[in-house]
């Protein structure tokens, strides 16, 4: 039968070319995305099958590649910022303060206590709607329609809350060197005390619903075996190397902010598999929660940015700075480098879900193509992050 | 933190610098064969690589390498400084798996050539259209010494001269060193 399609049709692009061994009666090139529900965003991988197992995968990048470090090169510091609620939409918060953070070391600005207050209670509460999310897109992946029901029901007071005091529902860009944008509406504070008890009442539901479920428990456990040394290898942080039995938190590793005034528990889990990373994430949940019981309390009065807190026009000090905090997928770290003027010379974005996505090719060899999907969603990628 | 760990190795320039200010505990410039036995000593005592960032200077490109360990927390940098014209570096994606995706990105982004990378393609930017688009104009870059400050010199190969002094105190502590 003659083929209407052109070579280049039947073949595919550069990276498919290049990923194809060559005829083979017993395996499947097929390419899982950009466009799948399951990738989480416009992520491509190239999987060479033997009917339902994995050989090889290979993921292919760049389908949202904004460049988002050459913006930086052209824009002031304060112009920047709200890339950085681009840059990871769940948890725009911690790359918000990953950011101002590294500003802040250049500059040698402080920031004022009620400020630090402000930023762990939004940045604990963006965590929550951040795992929240995770937990009801999973769930989807996996086939359960009901969780992301219930998960958006409780983001949504989230949303609500942090659109009360930064304006924004999803892309904050609240947070200044030198402190944040706004200080808190009147109600703000009594609305969070109110929320906490109500999302703690949810969890038992969640984890009786979800957690316990016999189908969760057969698609996650013992898939994704990830040993400690792979993640080492690949630079992997935050629930996916806590997943594998190490408890490692830049907010205690790398302490910042008024973190070290906190009490709080790392959960981690040594099975190393997708129910271990997902323990993991779920157990955040409730050290959110204690997180945000205790600033609630302490939070002092006073202001919210410190006075000469940069303006839009202003210098950075020479230097180079490297900053990172605990993002809900990771270490985040931002590498600022200034010449003086009034735009960054550098600015390099260290994504935690580059360095976990990077371990998936590894990772996948041999599995099943469902549990490749689990195991994708174990990782909890957020592909703007991935290709900046 | 275990002194020894870089023994033997050839190193340009060691610096501490100010760790509240720059993140890092120690900064170490290297030649570009001395890469790949520092990263295997960093392997070998438990690090991590968080990533690999790239900075077009005039005096050329610093790749920095930067490493954090997981129950050890303080930051390290390598940096290796590579000509304009042609960019090579010996790839350590053979020690970390997880370098070879930063390592692509550089090369897209700045044009470096990492030697032995196992699949030395595009990552973010499209096959066909290779522009290194984070290359400085030349009238734009800025020399290197007035973009970094090294903090206390610890040990400098005088060849490796591109800080200069801040005062005649360092100027003085370096004559006595060499």
């Amino acid at each position: 039968m003659k083929h209407h399609l052109s070579p280049e049709q039947i073949s595919g692009d550069f990276y498919s070319r290049r990923f194809e061994q060559g005829p083979d009666e017993d395996t499947l090139i097929l390419n899982m995305g950009p466009q799948h529900p399951s990738t989480h965003g416009v992520l491509r991988i190239i999987l060479a099958l033997d009917g339902e197992y994995i050989m090889r995968a290979e993921p292919v990048l760049g389908y949202l590649h904004r460049m988002h470090e050459a913006m930086a090169e052209h824009r002031t510091y304060l112009g920047y910022l709200p890339n950085m609620g681009r840059v990871d939409y769940l948890h725009a918060v911690a790359w918000n303060w990953a950011y101002v953070g590294a500003v802040e070391r250049l500059g040698g600005i402080e920031v004022p206590r009620r400020a630090e207050y402000i930023r762990v209670i939004t940045c604990e509460l963006n965590r929550i709607s951040s795992h929240l999310l995770w937990w009801g897109a999973y769930l989807l992946d996996l086939g359960a329609f009901t969780p992301i029901m219930y998960a958006f029901d409780d983001r949504e007071i989230i949303l609500d809350l942090l659109q009360s005091v930064s304006g924004s529902r999803l892309t904050y860009s609240f947070l200044r060197p030198g402190g944040v944008a706004f200080d808190l509406p009147d109600t703000f504070l009594d609305e969070v005390k109110a929320f906490i008890p109500h999302m703690r009442a949810r969890l038992p539901m969640y984890k009786a619903l979800v957690t316990d479920n016999t189908i969760l428990r057969h698609r996650c456990e013992e898939v994704g075996d990830l040993p400690l040394e792979m993640c080492r290898r690949y630079g992997a942080t935050g629930p996916v190397v806590r997943g594998s039995g190490m408890a490692y938190d830049v907010r205690r590793a790398e302490p910042y902010g008024v973190y070290p005034e906190l009490e709080f528990e790392i959960p981690t889990e040594n099975s190393q598999d997708a129910m271990g990373r997902y323990l993991v994430r779920m157990g955040e949940l409730e050290q959110c929660l204690n997180i945000l019981e205790q600033a609630v309390q302490a939070i002092p009065e006073g202001e919210h940015l410190i006075k000469g807190a940069p303006k839009p026009r202003w210098k950075a000090p020479v230097g180079e700075t490297y900053f990172a905090v605990e993002g809900a997928r990771g270490k985040i770290g931002v590498h600022l480098v200034s010449d003086g003027s009034s735009t960054p010379y550098r600015c390099k974005l260290r994504a935690p879900g580059f360095s976990n996505l990077s371990l998936f090719a590894e990772l996948a060899e041999g599995t099943l193509l469902a549990d490749a999907v689990s195991i994708l969603g174990s990782l909890d990628l957020v592909i703007p992050e991935i290709d900046r | 933190m275990n002194d020894d760990v870089f023994a033997g190795i050839p190193v340009l320039l060691e610096a501490r610098p100010d760790r509240n200010r720059s993140g890092l505990l120690r900064d170490l410039y290297l030649i570009p064969e001395g890469i790949v036995p520092a990263v295997e000593r960093l392997f070998a005592a438990g690090y991590h690589l968080e990533d690999i960032s790239g900075l077009d200077t005039k005096d050329g490109i610093l790749v920095s390498y930067h490493f954090d360990h997981f129950e050890k927390p303080g930051r390290i940098a390598l940096r290796v400084l590579s000509p304009h014209d042609t960019p090579k570096v010996p790839s350590i994606a053979n020690i970390f798996d997880g370098a070879q995706w930063h390592e692509r990105e550089l090369s897209d982004f700045y044009g470096v050539v990492f030697e032995g990378n196992p699949n030395p393609t595009p990552l973010l930017l499209p096959a066909t259209d290779v522009t290194t688009p984070l290359r400085k104009a030349e009238a734009s870059r800025v020399s290197l010494g007035d973009l970094i400050d090294p903090g206390e010199i610890v040990q400098m190969d005088p060849r490796f001269d591109y800080f200069a002094p801040k005062d005649n105190t360092d100027a003085e502590s370096k004559e006595a060193e060499a």
